[in-house]
C-alpha cells in the first residue's frame, strides 16, 4: 500500500518537474499554466522547487554563458582574414592555420623565454654588491653611532638592519641625505627589492654627488632586469656622456648586448 | 523555409557547437557592415557580435526557439541591435538618439542578474565533476526530460538518471551550504 502511495507521488514529483522545464522554457499550454499557476498557489514544496529550478537554471546558464564566449573567441582568433579566390579544401586549410599558429606561438614563446633568460641572465651577470665607502668599520665595540650601527649593519650584509638604521639617520635630516639614501637604495637591491630602489635612484640621480656613475649603473641594471631595454640603454649612455671610467668595459659589453 | 536553415536550427537547438560556429562565420562580415553605422569600431563590434551569437544560441537550446516567419538572420540581428544600443549606452553615445531605419525590430533580452544564491551555486557549479555538471545541465538548463536524456546519452533508464541527478545536485547545494 505504501509503497504504490510512494510511486504515485513520484511520478506525479516527475510531471511537476517536467511543468517547471515547460515554464522556464515558456512552452506550457494554456491548461498546464492553469495546472502550475495552482501547484505555485496550493504546494508549498512546488512552489519551493520551482524556486530550485530557477536558481540552478540561471547559475548554469551563466556559467554557460562565459563557456561560449570563450569558445568564440577562440575561435575568432583562429579565423582566416579574408578569404582569397581560391578555396583550399577545409581539411588543408585547418591545418595550414594549425601549423601557421604553432609556428607563431612556438616563435613568440621561443622569443620570450629568450628575452627572458638573457635579461635576467644579464642582471645576474652584472649585478654585485656596492662596497661600502660610508666609513671604514672598524673592530671592537660599537661607539653607538647610528653611521657606524648602519654600516656594520651592511657589511654583514644585514640588510634589513642597515635599512632601519639608514631610516633613523634619515630622519635627522631636514633634507635625506643623497649618500644615505644611495646606501638604502643598495641594501634594497640586495634584498630583491629592485622597484623601490629603483624610486629612490630616480630620486636622487639629479643630486651632485660622487656616487652619480654609481646611481645610473644600478639604474641601468634594474631597467635590464625589468626588461626595459631602451631605459637601460639610455643610463649607460649618459654614463658615456659624463665620461666616467667607472664600469667602463663592462659597459661596453652590455650596450652591444642590449642593441642588438 | 529552406530544409538548411531548418537543419541548422534544430542543431542549434541540440547544443551542437559546429552549428554555433557555422552560424557566426555566415553573419559575421554583414553584421560588422549592418553595426558600422551605429559609431562603434570593428572592435566593439565583434565583441557585441560574439555576445549576440551567445544569446541567439542559449535562446535555442534553452529555449527550444522554432524560427517560422523570420530568418536566422533576422532573429540575429534583432538580438544584435538590441545588443548595440546597449553598448552605446554604456560608452554613453547615445546622444540625442540614433534611429536607425531598417528591418530590424530590437529584441528585448532578460539580461541574467544572478542573485546572490545563484552566483554561489554558479561558482561551485565549475567544483563539480564532469558527469555531475553534464547531467545536471541536460536537466535544469536545456530542460531534457528523463526520456530525452535516456535517448541522448549513456545512462540505461530512468532511475539512473534521476538517481545521478539527485545526488549531483545535492552535491552542488552541499558545496555552497557551509557558506
Amino acid at each position: 500500500m505504501f509503497e504504490k502511495i510512494n510511486r504515485t507521488d513520484k511520478t506525479e514529483l516527475m510531471e511537476n518537474e517536467e511543468l517547471i522545464q515547460k515554464h522556464i522554457q515558456g512552452t506550457l499550454s494554456e491548461a498546464e499554466q492553469k495546472q502550475f499557476d495552482v501547484l505555485v498557489e496550493t504546494n508549498p514544496e512546488f512552489a519551493k522547487a520551482v524556486a530550485e529550478f530557477k536558481n540552478v537554471h540561471a547559475a548554469i546558464s551563466s556559467h554557460e554563458k562565459d563557456q561560449l564566449k570563450s569558445h568564440l573567441q577562440t575561435f575568432e582568433a583562429t579565423q582566416d582574414e579574408p578569404k582569397t579566390t581560391e578555396k583550399p579544401s577545409r581539411s588543408y586549410k585547418r591545418l595550414a592555420v594549425a601549423i601557421v599558429l604553432l609556428v607563431f606561438f612556438g616563435l613568440i614563446g621561443n622569443y620570450f623565454i629568450q628575452q627572458a633568460n638573457s635579461n635576467e641572465t644579464l642582471y645576474a651577470t652584472y649585478f654585485e654588491p656596492y662596497p661600502n665607502a660610508l666609513q671604514p668599520v672598524t673592530r671592537g665595540p660599537s661607539d653607538g653611532m647610528l653611521l657606524t650601527e648602519a654600516t656594520r649593519a651592511y657589511e654583514a650584509k644585514n640588510y634589513e638592519k642597515a635599512i632601519e638604521n639608514f631610516d633613523l639617520i634619515q630622519a635627522g635630516f631636514d633634507n635625506p641625505n643623497t649618500e644615505i639614501s644611495f646606501y638604502k637604495a643598495m641594501s634594497l637591491l640586495n634584498l630583491g627589492k629592485e622597484k623601490e630602489a629603483l624610486d629612490i635612484l630616480r630620486e636622487i640621480k639629479g643630486r651632485k654627488t660622487r656616487f652619480t656613475s654609481q646611481i645610473y649603473w644600478y639604474g641601468a641594471l634594474i631597467h635590464i632586469k625589468f626588461d626595459e631595454n631602451k631605459k637601460a640603454l639610455e643610463a649607460l649612455k649618459y654614463l658615456d656622456e659624463i665620461e666616467t671610467t667607472y664600469k667602463a668595459k663592462e659597459r661596453v659589453i652590455l650596450k652591444a648586448k642590449l642593441g642588438s | 523555409m529552406e530544409k538548411q536553415q531548418l537543419d541548422l536550427q534544430a542543431r542549434l537547438r541540440n547544443d551542437d557547437k559546429k552549428a554555433l560556429e557555422e552560424v557566426y562565420v555566415l553573419y559575421k562580415e554583414a553584421f560588422i557592415n549592418y553595426g558600422l553605422r551605429f559609431q562603434l569600431d570593428k572592435e566593439d563590434l565583434i565583441d557585441v557580435y560574439q555576445d549576440s551569437v551567445i544569446a541567439m544560441y542559449q535562446n535555442f537550446t534553452r529555449k527550444k526557439v522554432h524560427l517560422e516567419k523570420s530568418t536566422l538572420k533576422t532573429y540575429l540581428f534583432s538580438i544584435g541591435k538590441h545588443k548595440i544600443y546597449d553598448r552605446l549606452k554604456e560608452r554613453k553615445l547615445l546622444v540625442g538618439g540614433i534611429i536607425v531605419e531598417d528591418d530590424y525590430e530590437e529584441i528585448t533580452l532578460e539580461e541574467i542578474t544572478l542573485t546572490k544564491e545563484e552566483a554561489q551555486l554558479r561558482k561551485y557549479f565549475s567544483h563539480l565533476g564532469e558527469s555531475c555538471q553534464h547531467i545536471l545541465k541536460l536537466f535544469y538548463y536545456r530542460s531534457l526530460t528523463v526520456k530525452e536524456i535516456i535517448e541522448q546519452t549513456h545512462y540505461k533508464d530512468a532511475n539512473t538518471v534521476k538517481s545521478h541527478k539527485s545526488r549531483c545536485l545535492k552535491k552542488l547545494i552541499a558545496l555552497i551550504k557551509p557558506n
